[in-house]
């Protein structure tokens, strides 16, 4: 992807470490590459212990215009960008990893294109995936999408836009004006993030984990019908109707539950790689938990590549082969759950 | 034989989307730039070109990081089949 291919691409900065498939989600996948190639961090592997599941909509078994009605939230509403920077996973980013997000919104089109320039095309902003031919929401559907801007290639009016699900693309000035102008009307602006780094205020042996291991243990054992253990089970059951319609379709944000699963798993491996004492007293139960999280963050994953090839190449048959993925994810999910309240019933 | 044919469907698969002629058999595919979108259709072109269906069981991304890597997954299938 970031090999040369011919002598316009020396415009392009490569990256050593793209934005990752094993990252929290979309966004932090983006900002941590962008990070670590300004060597500002070595990883967010200390920001996130999250394992919410909520299904929204979850007896809904409609498909609108090739996406499901229901969807799939985590403890994480990224309802839009504000909101997003002030999450406990941010804050933890910010504390344990000494890196600051801070957000720039321009409301002009062409005064946003300048600011881009002004930043040598060398930022992290947004991009409509509707104009990412890489996409398969290219001329379908409008889409947000956080991308390091890597460079621009004059001669050929190119600006280069990398992110974690359609890896390196392309964009014309007329598409990053277009860009520009759908998120000027629907946001209110086009965004650029800043990262900035800041003292470090909590080291990875002081991470306290019995608040988050309490928060995820209620949210599973909830008597809402569409978070934890009954979401689960109620995605289970919407699901294979929702097959039956024979029909191409996304899943709102499934990726997110292999992105936050590898995320975990990253987690306890730096815990362990730290001398976290909560590893020391049991280092098997963790090495455990640590591969559960793999195992969880690869079901996922695949059941979400299914998705995708199927939407893209307009082949719903393939989704079938998500049923015996989504009863594995079940198992594996209670398998967690239950190492997770023997980690809590030992701290 | 099996890494010569994965090596072939592999390159002619991902070469054109990656911008590569030859892709080495211990290359790290996902460094090289595959998305999930590209480890799908590669999983049905091979699944095409041997006439199984990957159990789901095999369908981890580690499964298919390099040429030498699906080649065993393969080869193993393969073997419990027979």
């Amino acid at each position: 992807m970031n090999r040369p291919q011919n002598l316009s691409d020396s415009f392009f900065v490569p990256y050593k470490r793209p934005p990752s498939q094993d990252s929290i989600n979309c966004f932090l996948a983006t900002v941590e590459s962008y990070c670590q190639q300004k060597e500002l961090v070595e990883s967010f592997d200390l920001a996130h212990f999250e394992h919410e599941f909520h299904i929204i909509d979850g007896a809904n078994t409609e498909i609108v215009d090739g996406i499901a009605a229901l969807k799939i939230e985590s403890a994480w509403e990224c309802r839009d960008s504000v909101s997003m920077l002030s999450d406990r996973v941010i804050r933890r980013i910010r504390e344990r990893h000494g890196l600051a997000i801070s957000l720039e919104i321009i409301n002009d089109k062409v005064a946003y294109l300048r600011r881009l320039e002004e930043l040598r095309f060398d930022a992290i902003c947004i991009f409509d995936n509707y104009l990412m031919s890489e996409s398969y929401y290219y001329k379908r559907w409008h889409g947000f999408s956080v991308c390091i801007l890597n460079g621009y290639d004059p001669a050929t009016d190119r600006y280069g836009l990398l992110e974690r699900k359609h890896g390196q693309s392309f964009a014309s000035t007329e598409d990053m004006y277009q860009s520009a102008e759908h998120f000027i009307e629907t946001l209110g602006g086009s965004q650029i993030f800043h990262p900035v780094s800041v003292p470090v205020t909590t080291s990875a042996t002081e991470i306290e984990l019995s608040s988050d291991l309490e928060r995820i243990l209620e949210s599973y054992h909830s008597e809402d019908p569409g978070s934890g253990r009954k979401g689960l089970q109620l995605f289970s059951t919407t699901y294979p109707q929702l097959i039956e319609k024979n029909t191409s379709f996304l899943i709102h944000w499934s990726q997110r539950g292999y992105g936050e699963r590898y995320a975990n798993h990253r987690f306890f491996n730096a815990l362990r790689a730290a001398g976290h004492i909560a590893y020391a007293s049991n280092p098997a139960h963790w090495d455990y938990l640590s591969a559960l999280y793999k195992e969880l963050g690869d079901l996922w994953r695949s059941f979400e590549m299914f998705h995708v090839y199927s939407v893209a190449h307009s082949n719903p048959a393939i989704l079938k082969r998500n049923l015996p993925l989504l009863s594995s994810i079940i198992a594996k999910e209670h398998d967690c759950m239950v190492a997770l309240e023997k980690l809590h019933a030992s701290i | 034989m099996t890494i010569a044919l994965i090596g072939k469907i592999v390159t002619d698969n991902l070469g054109p989307a990656l911008g590569l002629a030859h892709i080495d058999d211990s290359e790290d595919l996902f460094a090289l730039g595959m998305t999930s979108l590209h480890s799908v259709s590669l999983m049905m072109a091979i699944e095409e070109a041997f006439k199984f269906h990957f159990p789901h069981t095999a369908l981890q991304p580690d499964n298919f990081e390099s040429i030498s890597k699906i080649s065993q997954v393969v080869e193993d299938i393969l073997k419990n089949k027979e």
